[in-house]
């Protein structure tokens, strides 16, 4: 019997063992992969958000930074429903919609997010069960609307959805931080949680921009647009020597803190993205074409025609009918036909060519997205018409922004510039000569003459400064032809005269107390010009002096440059032999159209010039 | 009286007995530490109670449990019967009597009510007669029957393994123990054909437990994780992450193995199996030296039922077993298990209590020798 007490021990001595084994080969054959299984259930691994680098402007002034507000989410299951109607009251959500939110799915969903702290204090002390506050970033811009449009916003989710956000998201997101929390079966998170990587707030970027600038440029456009009753406008001031944009500011504005109330239509950045007809600020440019050829000269005289001009089967007017003008009195008289006919005398090629190394008809690349390159069809399709028409501005569309660096070319004595809004940006650009800077000082002077009295654009020169600038009014262009009743109305132009500091571009939408550039929107750059000059240092003056070597002839409608007598009738050619103190022989009648020696700008006083008229 | 009682103890038994006590109640105490820690107090009243009634039982003659053999197996049988008709059904099964005061499970009475009618069956009996084995499968057969209609795989399959390992025990031949495991399989086929959905999703979950992980397999790996990350050292006394964050299911009741396993290591698991072993051995040379062959038997019949108890806790536990209820003895939370346990316990003492009434010269020897 003995024998039978040791069978039924072994077999629990084998039970045990096998149950020992069992053990064992838990241990140490499945250790491993039950331990990283245990793990994997009890820890969560979340990334948590940096805060994004702030923008600044030029000064480092603030423009955009990110701030820590609380945000609230629940544990779906847990959620008690008795509570429902408390809860959305303080969140001020109806209590349907936050039982949507709670059934939406199992675990984890967001209640509010970028909640108000006191809020979330309130949320707090109720001390729900399942709910928890979490922090988030929200971007904060202190300017609200005034930079609304540059700066564009960032999305919940931390990225940026418009503007610099969004074109320099890469460069402002920080390192995303790792955070593990040890959570229980039900999927709730332990307090105390830790850091496997801190996160790194992202890296600063200063813009071009001036804070200052920005907010006179914004309210001025604001203040234009309402009086003249337009549907929009935009602005750009530019440094005409590097390109920078000191401000961009766009109308309708909006408010980034808090964009979801406003239409998606009122985010977009007009001045870079939306294009217009230029109308009549497009001829300095015709001019500068037609001075860089070499056909003419600034007192080359060209007959407009009395108003009425026939190109092919096409006829172009004058609002104002003269006969003879100079190149100056083109600009200065804003005559279509003027333009027309040195376009025309130019050729479609070499316009179009000048216009290309201008800056249109392509994108500006100034790194903010959404850009438009405009329209500039090709030569190829340009007939004798287009050719005339793109003279005064019409059947081509330009951005404000290149019409600032455009305009910025001019201002700066011929050199190209590249646009930018980021001050990182500009460092190794090479600046090409694109005009003379003889063509660039003749075309600044009859810009100013179109700023004078008589000038279409008197209306934007600020008490004690002298201006350069153009205007233009365009009918606006849609499907079939132009619009009767809606215009552009646009002023682009530069101050001081004597050192042009700022380029400033003004254009208005479909204004309605008035269509004209010079009427709507010329003040508005008198109200910027006024303002920005002298903050940037630049004083007003009592008394104008001339630096420029342009004399004001024969009852001032007229201005010459010392270099040339071509163009001149036989009086103010010897007004002008007086006043460089040269000796003057004079051949035929009519208009100087040659001249010995050709080049005149070296000669000293008492030498001979001989002149022939109408030869 | 007491004092000639004390002389007779069997002190190694005792001292297993207070081990476990020990043992259980640490064990409980981590797994209840960040739940509801009454419950702890609850087991340590238990443990009270069951240590008086083990003294008490020391006294009762075990000629008195042979007389009560009859009575107790009949009252069991006679509840078991009544469950279908007035039980209260818990969890799809028809398993608990209300007795008014406490609910009460009659299968749990009757393991221990069928070894004591076994082992007074074959008392007088040898196993190796066919009419009696036959009337001991008659014994077992009849609760076994009703607690497989309840039901509950789990305690049928317990009440028929210490049934057999009595049987063996009482001369049993061995060839005819290996002609009913050639039976198995037709046996296992017909049992399969009887058993209810959840039964026979647990076997295929046993066999296969990552195929249902949220359903009847969670628990199972659950547990697995916690044993397995645990080590050889463990992660310290109430550092286990499992039981604290609550993925283990039952913590306190049938997979309180785990925590032990989680906090104490191999190390642990070692020594609650080596201190099983101990209390088995304990037993079993008790029975080598018992005055009477009821007595033996009856000591053989306890140590089947507490190593059942163990290899199929932990063998379920530890992914080896199906999942059926069964707590882990004097370490598991509940109190009329450690209570009859505790009992059990005592009976075996007054085994050995009674195996000393004679001077070592007078004894005749054991009658199992």
């Amino acid at each position: 019997m003995r024998r039978r007490l040791e069978t039924v021990a072994a077999f629990m001595v084998l039970g045990l063992a096998l149950l020992m084994i069992r053990a064992v080969d838990l241990h140490w054959l499945q250790g491993d992969a039950l331990k990283a299984r245990a793990d994997r259930q009890q820890f969560r691994q979340y990334s948590v958000n940096a805060p994004r680098g702030p923008i600044v402007d030029r000064n480092h002034r603030v423009l955009s930074e990110s701030i820590e507000v609380p945000s609230v989410g629940a544990l779906a299951e847990e959620f008690p429903a008795e509570l429902l109607p408390k809860v959305a009251e303080v969140l001020q959500q109806t209590p349907s919609g936050l039982a949507d939110k709670l059934k939406q799915r199992q675990g984890f969903v967001w209640l509010a997010r970028q909640m108000t702290p006191t809020q979330a204090e309130t949320i707090e002390q109720m001390n729900i069960p399942g709910v928890r506050i979490e922090h988030e970033w929200k971007r904060f811009h202190p300017l609200g609307p005034e930079t609304g449009h540059i700066l564009g916003f960032v999305g919940l989710d931390n990225h940026g959805l418009e503007g610099v956000e969004r074109s320099f998201d890469a460069f402002l997101q920080g390192v995303e931080g790792l955070r593990v929390v040890q959570r229980d079966a039900r999927g709730l998170a332990l307090p105390g949680s830790k850091w496997l990587q801190q996160p790194k707030m992202g890296q600063e970027l200063a813009l071009t921009i001036d804070a200052n600038i920005q907010s006179i440029a914004y309210t001025a456009l604001a203040n234009g647009v309402h009086k003249s009753e337009a549907k929009g406008g935009s602005v750009i001031v530019m440094n005409p020597y590097n390109g920078e944009v000191l401000a961009m500011a766009s109308w309708p504005g909006y408010n980034p803190n808090n964009f979801r109330h406003h239409k998606p239509g009122q985010w977009r950045n007009r001045a870079i993205t939306d294009v217009f007809e230029p109308g009549s600020a497009m001829k300095p440019f015709t001019i500068a074409a037609a001075l860089e050829s070499g056909k003419w000269h600034a007192n080359s005289r060209i007959d407009c025609e009395n108003g009425e001009f026939r190109v092919a089967d096409y006829v172009i007017h004058d609002d104002h009918p003269e006969g003879w003008l100079t190149l100056t009195g083109i600009l200065q008289r804003s005559s279509n036909i003027g333009a027309a006919k040195l376009a025309l005398g130019l050729g479609a090629e070499q316009l179009h060519q000048f216009l290309g190394t201008l800056g249109f008809g392509k994108q500006s690349g100034i790194s903010i997205g959404g850009e438009s390159s405009g329209i500039l069809l090709s030569d190829k399709r340009w007939g004798s018409v287009e050719t005339a028409n793109i003279a005064f501005g019409q059947g081509i569309a330009v951005t404000t922004l290149q019409m600032a660096s455009a305009f910025s070319v001019l201002a700066n004595g011929g050199m190209s510039v590249q646009p930018h809004i980021v001050a990182q940006q500009n460092s190794d650009e090479q600046q090409l000569r694109v005009i003379k800077e003889s063509t660039s000082r003749k075309v600044i002077s009859m810009l100013e003459a179109a700023t004078s009295d008589e000038g279409t654009g008197h209306r934007a020169v600020p008490d004690g400064y002298r201006i350069a600038g153009k205007t233009g009014t365009a009918q606006k262009a849609h499907s079939g032809g132009y619009s009767k009743d809606s215009f552009t109305a646009v002023f682009a132009g530069m101050a001081p005269v004597e050192h042009p500091e700022v380029v400033i571009v003004v254009v208005v939408d479909e204004p309605k107390t008035s269509i004209y550039g010079g009427a709507v929107a010329a003040p508005v750059f008198r109200e910027i010009a006024a303002s920005t000059l002298p903050y940037l240092g630049i004083p007003p003056q009592r008394h104008m002096p001339s630096e420029w070597n342009v004399y004001q002839v024969a009852g001032g409608d007229a201005l010459y440059d010392e270099s040339s007598f071509n163009g001149l009738s036989l009086r103010e050619a010897y007004q002008l032999a007086e006043q460089r103190g040269l000796a003057l022989k004079a051949y035929g009648h009519g208009w100087v159209t040659r001249q010995s020696p050709k080049d005149i700008t070296e000669l000293s006083a008492g030498s001979v010039v001989e002149v022939w008229l109408n030869e | 009286m007491i004092f000639s009682l004390l002389r007779r103890l069997d002190y190694p038994l005792l001292l297993i007995l207070l081990a476990l006590f020990g043992v259980g109640l640490t064990t409980l105490y981590a797994a209840v530490y960040h739940g509801d820690f009454a419950i702890w107090y609850k087991q340590l009243v238990f443990w009270s109670v069951g240590l008086l009634a083990f003294s008490f039982v020391c006294f009762i003659p075990l000629r008195v449990l042979g007389l009560l053999a009859w009575p107790t197996y009949l009252v069991s049988v006679l509840c078991l019967a009544l469950v279908p008709v007035i039980g209260d059904v818990h969890m799809g099964a028809r398993r608990w009597l209300d007795l008014g005061v406490v609910n009460f499970q009659p299968s749990e009475l009757m393991k221990w009510s069928l070894i004591l009618m076994l082992s007074f069956w074959f008392a007088t009996r040898e196993a190796v007669q066919w009419q009696n084995v036959f009337m001991a499968v008659v014994l077992a057969g009849i609760p076994a029957g009703l607690i497989a209609i309840q039901p509950d795989l789990g305690t049928t399959l317990v009440l028929l393994m210490a049934a057999a390992a009595l049987v063996v025990a009482a001369g049993f031949q061995w060839r005819w123990l290996l002609a009913a495991f050639g039976a198995s399989p037709v046996v296992l086929f017909g049992l399969w054909q009887t058993m209810h959905d959840y039964q026979k999703q647990r076997v295929l979950t046993f066999i296969d437990p990552q195929s249902d992980p949220l359903g009847s397999g969670y628990h199972v790996i659950q547990s697995s994780i916690a044993i397995g990350s645990g080590g050889l050292f463990g992660k310290g006394f109430l550092q286990g992450t499992q039981g604290r964050l609550h993925f283990l299911p039952e913590q306190h009741t049938d997979f309180i193995f785990a925590i032990l396993a989680e906090e104490g290591g191999l190390i642990a698991i070692s020594i609650l199996l080596l201190l099983y072993w101990a209390l088995l051995w304990r037993i079993l040379v008790i029975a080598s030296q018992a005055s009477s062959r009821f007595s033996g038997l009856l000591c053989i019949g306890i140590a089947s039922i507490f190593m059942l108890y163990i290899f199929v806790n932990i063998g379920m536990v530890s992914g080896l077993l199906p999942v059926v209820g069964v707590p882990l003895p004097f370490v598991s939370y509940g109190g009329s298990a450690l209570l009859t346990m505790i009992v059990a316990l005592g009976i075996v003492m007054r085994v050995a209590i009674e195996s000393r009434d004679h001077l070592p010269w007078q004894r005749h020897g054991s009658p199992l020798a």
